[in-house]
């Protein structure tokens, strides 16, 4: 297999001078016309909604679109703007996976057994993103549950991959990369407990970031595993991402786990000057069992940080059997737990593989549980002490690109893997952890599907890799490739 | 399959009245059960001395090297945000 050549700009490395163009941005580019009556917010929405439509059989993005309620706050944003207000997403359309509270409309999980669960009011991310001037197209399909990483689903249907649709689009965040990729909207909430916003954002040559844990509240949204959920955007570009995070960031009462500290402005910290970062690459564990085209990318990809001036060094993270244990200990019981009241009442409404995820944690033994929770001590504190030496940390954000539908194992080097363990072990780690991490496109493989690139920070250090992450979407274009599809 | 893990689910499950399984559902959950505790063994062979768990709190609060020093969180306002 060849790797394509990379796609270099022809800006110079620390140019900006397209930085806010439509391509690299869609979401600054919306919010410049709508602010220079370029365009109407409803004309945005009209555009949304008919590319959603056009879609929906082949690639199953969403679950339930809210037109009415689009048409209504796209009035809103009109109305806001005439009297002045500054909108920081002013009429950008947007949708969430339907694990998100949204008034008025039912939230799924993706799953039949919640067909009537009817939200009152929306969720705080919701809340903030329509106070910023965002308008809210629907809901978004999702692996059921959110437990799973494939985005089949029996309820809603397959998301396909618009990369080729005979391949999965990733999960469980399935829908928010695939509405995302066919340009339906800019912006898509996902959620992340394993990799359910960087692995569908790797599969479908999206930019997805799971901020650090407690950056973003989590409230109103349905969970999987508490203490390991995070919320975040799947976007096209890192600038996009962090105009996003800084609407999205902020302590929230209604979630515990949400900091106090203060918002920085991740804009501003997008300094194109990367001269002197210092990046580590973990290649024991998340560099062993590659194919040959992701390894090639990610190599291409390191070589560029160095010749920016960025200081890259071979560094070892501690325990990783013990994190994958740790992760199962975890996972299982706090998802058990949570949807034990909905197993009792509704078991034959879920789906057989997923009824028996959600029955599994019953059967941990409690000191297992709280042993995990105290080796995540160790695991934070020895890693901090890696972060002491480095900035941020490079790898694939999985070993290969997207698989066909049914299919169980990898083909990797050093043999087969199945594919739960090759696609969530370079990304659970850190919802573990909870640092910061951030999926960006990277390449494409010879069969014409999107490699993602995943670069780690230290916790409440988005800025940083939101600055990597730019800084590489500076000097190439992957992250503005369209599938297919999407033409 | 393991079967102590077997026994174990057949035990503990019919005492779970709000979890009615069948014969086939016990067998798929003792082979799942099995396997995950497997992959859990490094982990709980790991020495944590006296540690207690890290709750929800402690992961959100936990100061990096590079944001020690700063003023302690709860002497800021809420949704304290820089201005782009």
């Amino acid at each position: 297999m060849s790797l394509p050549a990379p796609a270099f700009r022809q800006t110079s490395p620390t140019g900006t001078s397209q930085a806010a163009t439509g391509e690299q941005q869609p979401i600054a580019r919306m919010v410049q016309q709508i602010q220079q009556h370029e365009v109407t917010p409803l004309q945005l929405v009209e555009q949304s909604l008919a590319r959603a439509g056009k879609y929906q059989d082949q690639f199953r993005a969403f679950i339930k679109l809210t037109p009415d309620l689009a048409r209504k706050q796209a009035e809103e944003v009109s109305r806001l703007l005439a009297q002045g207000r500054n909108l920081p997403l002013a009429g950008v359309p947007f949708a969430v996976k339907d694990l998100y509270d949204v008034a008025g409309t039912a939230t799924t999980a993706g799953s039949r057994a919640l067909a009537d669960n009817r939200a009152t009011e929306d969720c705080t991310a919701v809340r903030k993103l329509v106070r910023a001037g965002a308008i809210c197209l629907g809901k978004l399909n999702m692996h059921e549950c959110a437990y799973g990483f494939t985005g089949e689903n029996e309820a809603f249907g397959n998301c396909r991959n618009p990369w080729n649709p005979e391949r999965i689009a990733g999960g469980s965040s399935s829908g928010s990369a695939v509405a995302v990729a066919l340009d339906i909207c800019p912006l898509t909430l996902g959620s992340d407990t394993g990799g359910s916003i960087r692995q569908p954002s790797a599969l479908c040559g999206l930019t997805g970031l799971k901020p650090t844990y407690g950056r973003v509240s989590r409230s109103g949204v349905i969970p999987l595993s508490w203490t390991m959920d995070h919320v975040g955007p799947m976007v096209r570009s890192a600038a996009d991402a962090a105009r996003v995070l800084h609407v999205l960031a902020g302590h929230d009462p209604r979630d515990e786990a949400t900091t106090r500290r203060a918002v920085p402005d991740y804009l501003a910290q997008m300094d194109p000057a990367v001269r002197g970062r210092r990046i580590g690459l973990p290649r024991k564990w998340f560099f062993d069992s590659l194919t040959p085209e992701v390894a090639q990318a990610v190599e291409v990809a390191i070589e560029l940080f160095r010749e920016a001036g960025c200081t890259v060094e071979d560094v070892e993270l501690p325990l990783m059997d013990e994190v994958l244990g740790a992760h199962r200990a975890i996972i299982f019981p706090e998802a058990s737990s949570y949807y034990q009241p909905l197993v009792r009442k509704k078991a034959d409404s879920i789906s057989p593989g997923i009824l028996s995820l959600l029955q599994a944690g019953s059967f941990f033994p409690a000191t297992d549980y709280l042993k995990a929770l105290r080796v995540r001590r160790v695991v934070r504190a020895k890693w901090a002490e890696v972060f002491r030496k480095v900035d941020c940390l490079i790898t694939p954000t999985t070993p290969m690109t997207a698989t066909a539908f049914g299919q169980e194992t990898a083909a990797l080097p050093g043999g087969d893997k199945p594919l739960v363990r090759a696609y969530l072990d370079l990304t659970l780690p850190f919802n573990l952890s909870g640092h910061p991490a951030i999926s960006v496109p990277c390449g494409i493989s010879a069969d014409n599907l999107p490699i993602g690139l995943q670069i780690v920070g230290r916790p409440f250090e988005e800025g940083t890799i939101l600055q990597l992450a730019g800084h590489w979407q500076q000097q190439t274009d992957w992250h503005q490739r369209r599938p297919p599809a999407a033409g | 399959m393991s079967k102590p893990t077997e026994q174990l689910i057949r035990e503990m499950a019919g005492g779970f009245h709000h979890l009615p399984l069948t014969e086939t559902q016990v067998a798929g959950l003792a082979e799942l059960v099995g396997s995950l505790r497997e992959e859990m063994q490094p982990m709980l062979q790991l020495d944590v001395g006296e540690l207690e768990p890290a709750t929800v709190y402690h992961a959100a609060t936990a100061v990096s090297p590079h944001t020690a020093g700063q003023k302690p969180a709860t002497d800021r306002k809420p949704e304290q945000k820089a201005q782009p």
